[in-house]
């Protein structure tokens, strides 16, 4: 389904635009707000939120910028919302020395290079979440959704410039943290 | 920057690469979707009364149909509205009266009780 019989299914409460909805942005919605929240629980919840959300003001989409920009700032204050909230700060049950993706082996690699790769790459995440929150959003939008900085600014509502500096601020602090983790660029 | 950026990219695309909703979650994505739009179409006293039939039905096992449903929640919102939900009085005043309760701590038998004593404003 195109962007636009989406929106219009939506309108309508069409089964199979919820369907398009779900199987083509719930995946990338989820990625997002694990990036943001470093908990899966907790970004299952805002992935379900912000369908929600969308589903209840899709009349409002008025189509100035794309579905996928639109629906991404909807779940970035959800995510954001959701970490800021105290019963979150409370039941977080990620322990920060625990590793927040498991069991995810790469092809081509034996089991002891697999569980190298596994370690650096849950040290990137780990960085990442020790970023100020403002950095962290824009530094999981471009990288992770290799969003421009048109996008990123339309999604969080400011202005490019603005965008620029927090990208580059959050990279710099990203690459400081890495590096002291032992990484090198 | 460049070599930082493409690695960064690449750390991260492959950590989060396999990070996808699974069947359940979409199942009860879909589901809970398809709900809000069946609550949208139907109405607040629908929705209501088959919240409060899944209520009864997961907590004391009774089954009722969703008129017996509706019916039941309209008795109980007139009751509600007609009567009130009684509750012991507070200390202070009670709305509209000059009259001030205060609490007092009693012995009856083994057991300790508070009761409410009316006080009138001069006495204070």
């Amino acid at each position: 389904m195109t962007e636009n019989q989406i929106v219009q299914g939506l309108i309508k409460g069409n089964d199979e635009a919820v369907e398009a909805l779900i199987n083509t942005y719930g995946d990338k919605l989820l990625r997002t707000a694990l990036a943001i929240t470093g908990d899966r629980a907790t970004a299952e919840e805002a992935v379900q939120d912000t369908l929600l959300q969308v589903c209840r003001k899709i009349s409002s989409y008025k189509g100035d910028s794309s579905l996928l920009t639109w629906i991404f700032r909807i779940n970035i204050n959800i995510a954001k919302n959701k970490l800021r909230s105290s019963w979150f700060k409370k039941v977080s049950l990620h322990d920060p020395g625990e590793a927040l993706f498991t069991n995810l082996p790469f092809k081509d690699q034996g089991p002891e290079e697999n569980l190298l790769t596994q370690e650096r790459h849950n040290e990137v995440l780990e960085c990442l979440k020790i970023l100020p929150l403002k950095y962290r959003e824009v530094v999981v939008l471009f990288y992770i959704q290799e969003l421009t900085t048109a996008e990123l600014s339309s999604i969080l509502n400011q202005s490019a410039g603005t965008i620029k500096s927090k990208l580059s601020r959050g990279r710099i602090l990203l690459k400081q943290k890495l590096e002291e983790r032992g990484f090198s660029f | 920057m460049k070599e930082f950026d493409s690695q960064i990219k690449t750390y991260l695309n492959k950590e989060l690469k396999d990070v996808a909703l699974s069947p359940s979650n979409k199942e009860q994505l879909h589901l809970n979707l398809t709900n809000y739009y069946q609550i949208k179409k139907k109405g607040p006293l629908t929705a209501f009364s088959r919240r409060f039939r899944i209520f009864l039905e997961n907590t004391y096992e009774i089954s009722l149909t969703p008129v017996a449903a509706t019916i039941l929640v309209i008795i109980l919102a007139v009751n509600v509205s007609l009567f009130g939900i009684s509750h012991p009085p507070t200390p202070g005043y009670k709305k509209d009266t000059s009259t001030y309760y205060v609490q007092q701590i009693t012995s009856s038998g083994d057991s300790l009780q508070i009761i409410y004593v009316p006080v009138e404003k001069e006495e204070m």
